[in-house]
């Protein structure tokens, strides 16, 4: 009988949540899945190729390809943290040409091997790996940051090759959204600040950067790395993970709900479980971070889609839609889930009052950046 | 118009519904312009029932789903003069099969009894043409009669893809559902006449909702996707590439036994690579996923899918010292003392060990090769 290998997965994560729940594939050399594991879990394997992968805190699938045989025990680490420096998920992620390596950011290839020494030497292959920083500005594009509202700079960074990155911390007292106005080449581009009230600098902080889209010099806005769970979500959001970050979700109830250690991160939470129709029964949560946090607008788009639901709650849904009209999203999604309700709103009455609400999102929809995961809104500047 | 294949509900398939438009008559430059038709500054298309055709062709020809065979197919297709429809498709179509109000209206109904007569269905909506998106939910298709002379709205020659989405997504009918709409996003001077939808085509809507119900909306603000003549739209082709291709194929796991094409990969891969097609051409198109999310197998391969696969050894003097062992997961040897660079060859999708024997003054190496559809293309530098 052949001897099996062993092969134990460890998960380098800033959170203990995160490692402890984030699921590990182990998969053979026809791609079948063959197992999966947490954190520390040992898998008995029989000799041959395997994937072993998880996504990790980067919204990156990490892999390590590995030749087990002869009942070799081995320890396998797959760590985000050196990505983490400079990686982000671009608005382009996958070239033309497809790559052995299309759907995955980070590899390595390890040969495990007990018993005699193989005569070759053991190679290490990069299997087109795209570094994936998305952040290429053109060159000498000055971008001026203009005004901030609700937040406040606290550092800026520009790199040898001249990039720069705007780190905001929120204002002590808010009473709508935070956002930043920039200025790029006679545009001037508002984009709401993903911060958070509840902590300190670094964990309630934001990050704006610049990245090409489809030619055009454009600012993505991250939540700082520092808040673990919601920088999480929201790389795995990007990439387009959306059934990984809604687990997150799921799983950091407490982090996210109970404690309001971050009500920015709860409210991407939130929007993540509405996404998978699995909202409804957190609504007590919506309603609290409605309530408990007015100056973020979007809960209440999320609570009035609740209760949109019901004839009884109709009233309150329309109110709280109605008001919702009236300030800035942080999320491109929220304001598109109030467009969508206001238009198809399933009760009579109350029309005049909807129509000037549609109107005036209305008015917004021509300068919104769809592509932007934070709400963005671009304007030409007059001569 | 009934399904163009032999309908059986007896037991549970899958159900599809495809709508494609090209022609329209009552625009500007169409047979029979209106005023109103004249006033949104439209164009022909004459790709677009093209594209919904080549859809339903390989939903009939390459569809694979052993737990829900295709047991119903509607197509509904308005081509332009000249247009190419894939001949098989073009063959089964009866005369009246063009998509106006009334024919959508009559084939929704049929779709809908189809979809509802099982719980284990999947239901597959796809839908290209003329569109108004304004938000990142939710879609208006433009059929062929829009516009017409008489019409008591606006939206009377229109289908809303979101409202017979939301009416299709309830606990009652097919639970696991796919929804691609192919449409382009109008100009914001346009899209803000349509902020009731009044008059558009829709359903009601149940409570609850199915198990898995994504919906893709592609959007652009070009003309050029649906533009280019004898093809199909970018978002087909991305569409068709994932399928055909392999391009969005993943390995067995879960319940399948086959390679498949699931919800989370789709959500991966189809943005990307409709984002680089429209990059390619000049043009800036996204794809919204809105719907629930939920995983689910759209696709599966009866066998594994084969892989272009081209290796490159650098520098070009290492290529007449170095031999090449190609060898499966399992040990079966494909390729045994290759010495022709590049490597080109086609093998089933997998792990394999590449062994390269140098002779002086290079090293031999072995790595590990992790070749996934639709192309392998690598280069492997010897020191």
């Amino acid at each position: 009988m052949a001897i099996k290998n062993s092969v134990t997965v460890q998960l380098k994560s800033s959170s203990y949540m995160l490692g402890e729940t984030s699921p590990i594939e182990i998969r053979d050399s026809g791609f079948n899945l063959v197992k999966q594991l947490l954190r520390g879990q040992r898998a008995e394997l029989d000799d041959g190729l395997y994937e072993i992968s998880a996504v990790l805190e980067d919204g990156q699938k990490h892999r390590h390809l590995v030749h087990l045989q002869g009942g070799s025990q081995e320890e396998i680490t797959l760590d985000a943290h050196e990505a983490m420096q400079t990686v982000r998920p671009p608005p382009q992620r996958v070239k033309l040409a497809s790559s052995p390596a299309a759907e995955s950011d980070h590899e390595s290839i390890l040969v495990f091997t007990a018993g005699a020494a193989s005569d070759m030497d053991m190679a290490s292959l990069d299997l087109d790996f795209e570094p994936s920083s998305g952040s290429a500005p053109e060159q000498g594009v000055p971008i001026e940051l203009a005004e901030s509202h609700g937040a406040v700079l606290k550092e800026k960074r520009t790199t040898a090759a001249g990039d720069s990155s705007w780190f905001f911390e929120p204002s002590p007292h808010l009473d709508s959204v935070p956002r930043a106005d920039f200025l790029i080449q006679g545009r001037k581009i508002t984009i709401s600040l993903p911060v958070n009230p509840e902590g300190y600098y670094p964990l309630n902080a934001c990050e704006v950067v610049t990245i090409m889209n489809a030619g055009a010099l454009e600012l993505r806005a991250w939540i700082s790395h520092e808040r673990t769970v919601a920088s999480t979500m929201q790389h795995m959001l990007a990439a387009g993970y959306i059934l990984h970050a809604a687990r997150i979700a799921s799983e950091a109830g407490e982090l996210l709900r109970d404690k309001y250690q971050d009500p920015t991160g709860a409210l991407l939470g939130a929007l993540l479980l509405q996404k998978i129709g699995q909202l409804e029964p957190h609504r007590g949560w919506v309603r609290n971070l409605a309530s408990d946090f007015d100056w973020l607008n979007d809960s209440k788009v999320l609570l009035a889609l609740l209760l949109s639901r019901e004839e009884a709650q109709q009233d309150e849904a329309l109110t709280l839609a109605l008001r919702a009209s009236t300030k800035p999203m942080m999320f491109t999604e929220s304001y598109s889930l109030l467009l969508d309700l206001l238009r198809r709103w399933p009760w009579p009455g109350r029309q005049d009052e909807r129509h000037t609400a549609l109107e005036s999102l209305a008015m917004m929809t021509p300068y919104t950046n769809w592509d932007s995961m934070m709400f963005y809104q671009m304007n030409t500047l007059k001569e | 118009m009934p399904s163009i294949i032999n309908e059986d509900l007896t037991q549970p398939g899958t159900h599809a519904l495809i709508i494609g438009v090209s022609l329209y008559p009552h625009i500007a430059d169409g047979d029979d312009p209106t005023p109103e038709g004249e006033s949104f500054q439209l164009e022909q298309l004459s790709t677009a029932a093209r594209s919904a055709a080549e859809f339903a062709a390989w939903l009939l020809n390459e569809y694979h789903s052993p737990k829900a065979p295709l047991r119903s197919l509607r197509v509904l297709l308005s081509p332009a003069p000249g247009e190419q429809l894939n001949a098989v498709i073009q063959a089964l179509l009866p005369p009246a099969h063009a998509a106006t109000r009334s024919a959508v209206e009559q084939d929704l109904v049929g779709f809908r009894a189809a979809c509802d007569s099982h719980r284990d269905n999947v239901a597959i909506v796809y839908v290209a043409g003329h569109g108004v998106q304004m938000t990142k939910h939710g879609s208006v298709l433009l059929l062929q009669d829009f516009a017409k002379q008489g019409q008591l709205s606006r939206l009377q020659g229109a289908i809303d893809m979101a409202a017979v989405h939301a009416g299709m997504n309830h606990p009652g009918t097919a639970q696991t559902q796919f929804w691609f709409v192919d449409a382009c996003r109008q100009k914001p001077a346009i899209a803000r006449r349509f902020e009731t939808l009044t008059g558009a085509l829709a359903l009601d809507e149940p409570n609850g909702n199915a198990e898995a119900s994504p919906l893709f909306l592609a959007a652009t603000t070009g003309s050029l996707a649906y533009g280019r003549l004898g093809g199909e739209s970018l978002f087909n082709e991305a569409l068709m590439w994932a399928l055909r291709q392999a391009g969005a194929a993943e390995g067995p796991g879960g319940d399948d036994q086959y390679w498949r094409v699931t919800v989370t990969q789709l959500i991966k891969v189809l943005p990307d690579r409709v984002k680089a097609l429209a990059a390619a051409h000049g043009e800036n198109q996204s794809v919204d996923v809105a719907g629930k999310v939920h995983e689910a197998t759209l696709h599966t391969y009866p066998k594994t899918p084969t892989v272009e696969l081209h290796i490159n050894l650098n520098p070009a003097a290492a290529q007449n010292k170095s031999q090449a062992n190609l060898a499966q997961g399992n040990g079966q040897v494909i390729l045994l003392n290759h010495n022709q660079w590049p490597l080109v060859t086609e093998v089933a999708a997998g792990l394999y060990t590449l062994s390269i024997n140098a002779t002086v003054p290079y090293h031999s190496q072995m790595t590990i090769l992790e070749i996934k559809p639709p192309q392998c293309q690598t280069a492997i530098e010897m020191l």
